[in-house]
């Protein structure tokens, strides 16, 4: 059983990327503070090996990179400079990511094994067999919870 | 028959994804034909806007991502190289200032070049860094040694050193740079051999490197005997192991008796090799005199020959039994 570990890796990347946006609800910023995250990531902890236990650790790097970003840009607003232009980017930016923020903020509320086996599926590209394997089920549960999360996700959007 | 809608709505995934069995399709298609609401179900699961969206969310996000990465590595790299440059700068005034002409000004740059090459090359090429590395290595040790040996009274001691860097590196790494090149055919299919034909040649190359450089009459006799007498044994391992149609049993069973022929009669076949005259090793074995280095020489022959002889005996027969077992259970081969 050889578990692709590049997907796996896009997985976890995705995990942090979608849990970020339901913060930031910009695509531009939350691909920058999750790759900040990241790199934060990899140069601080030698032992980084990128499994599930540290995604929780990775999510909480990336809640304090969004909330330090979040302090420097209210003290540039407070300065005074710009302070119509940067209202109306951050209004124009939820308009546009609106759809992008409810999708990943109704993935981030949905419960085990949907939210992973959903993950595994869309962001890491891996096979249901593979799907399978990793949970120590057939490949058809796999199928079947990625489905079901599917319809899961569509109901609740469409609920909102 | 009548199947419940929540039974056909747990198959309508296998049967949208084309693995249901005959039966089952069957019993979804005729359920289809008269549900409305089993088929407005389906058109859920097939309509699928939310995957397209996220998939190529997450295109985006992965490619900007290993972009960054790129470009992180590079910067990283780029730095590394600039900072090696100042000793080359520094080394290239000071020798012109000091010196007639470029000379050991070349031998700090072979150095740092190939450093640059352990350093550099890994961080700057995104695919196959490995094999860059290992290849950047040695034709920057290569640069290096030769520079060395122009600039302080020539002779051919950098090829000894650069062909017995190849062995070493090649029985190290052989298997790994095998494993990532782009073989076909015949090549991809015996790697192994590949790599034990390779180890092989490089041992004959350090051979005759090295005796270019000693030029001593004897050496090649000897050199050469030796080599030739040695390599079979790891060869028939290979074989063996490789290629033999066997359990590990049997093959290690093998391997044991191999062992301890060669290594008792190996003195003999020296003895014959280089001075013509051949003796039965084993035939001084007295197991109750170790006095003399003869009969101690003998003894232990015998002893190893006797020792990996039953215990390969041994292993050949559990092998043996192992797969009259497997066979008569399942009518498989191990």
């Amino acid at each position: 059983m050889d578990i692709d570990f590049e997907k796996l890796y896009n997985t976890y990347y995705m995990r942090v990327y979608s849990f970020v946006m339901t913060l930031a609800k910009n695509q531009d910023a939350a691909e920058e503070i999750t790759q900040k995250a990241f790199f934060k990531a990899m140069t601080a902890d030698k032992k980084y090996r990128g499994d599930a236990a540290e995604l929780t650790w990775l999510c909480a790097i990336a809640k304090n990179l969004f909330l330090d970003e979040l302090r420097a840009k209210k003290r540039i607003v407070e300065v005074g400079t710009d302070v119509a232009s940067s209202d109306a980017s951050i209004e124009h930016a939820l308009v546009d990511e609106d759809s992008a923020f409810r999708i990943h903020q109704t993935l981030h509320g949905l419960e085990e094994p949907y939210k992973e086996v959903f993950g595994l599926r869309v962001f890491g590209e891996l096979s249901f067999k593979k799907i399978g394997l990793l949970f120590g089920k057939t490949e058809n549960w796999a199928r079947v919870t990625y489905h079901r999360a599917r319809l899961k996700i569509m109901e609740r959007m469409d609920a909102k | 028959m009548n199947i419940s809608c929540d039974v056909i709505k747990d198959l309508l995934p296998l049967y949208h994804d084309d693995v249901c069995n005959e039966s089952s399709r069957k019993i979804v298609e005729d359920h289809l034909a008269d549900c409305a609401a089993c088929r407005a179900m389906l058109e859920k699961i097939k309509d699928n806007p939310l995957d397209e969206r996220i998939r190529k969310e997450r295109e985006n996000v992965i490619k900007h991502h290993a972009q960054a990465v790129r470009k992180k590595s590079l910067t990283v790299g780029a730095s590394i190289a600039l900072v090696l440059a100042i000793p080359v700068l520094v080394s290239l005034i000071v020798n012109l200032a000091v010196g007639q002409a470029l000379d050991w000004f070349f031998i700090v740059l072979t150095s740092l070049i190939l450093l640059a090459s352990i350093t550099v090359v890994p961080l700057v090429f995104g695919k196959n860094k490995g094999l860059w590395t290992l290849g950047s290595f040695i034709a920057s040790l290569s640069l290096l040694l030769i520079t060395i040996s122009l600039y302080s009274g020539w002779s051919s001691w950098p090829f000894v050193a650069i062909v017995s860097t190849l062995l070493g590196l090649s029985i190290l790494f052989g298997p790994y740079v095998l494993s990532r090149l782009p073989l076909a055919g015949f090549a991809a299919r015996h790697k192994g051999f590949l790599a034990m034909m390779a180890n092989t040649l490089l041992l004959y190359a350090v051979i005759i490197v090295v005796g270019l450089f000693v030029q001593n009459a004897n050496y090649w006799d000897i050199a050469l005997a030796m080599a030739t007498v040695c390599l079979p044994l790891p060869w028939l391992f290979f074989l063996t192991i490789r290629y033999l149609k066997a359990n590990a049993f049997i093959k290690a069973g093998l391997c044991f008796i191999f062992s301890g022929l060669f290594f008792s009669i190996i003195d003999g076949v020296v003895d014959w090799v280089l001075f013509g005259a051949w003796t039965n090793p084993l035939s001084a074995a007295n197991l109750f005199a170790w006095r003399e280095i003869s009969t101690i020489n003998a003894n232990i022959s015998m002893l190893v020959l006797t020792t990996s002889c039953i215990v390969g005996i041994i292993l050949i027969i559990i092998g043996l039994l192992r797969k009259g077992r497997i066979s008569a259970k399942s009518g498989k081969l191990q």
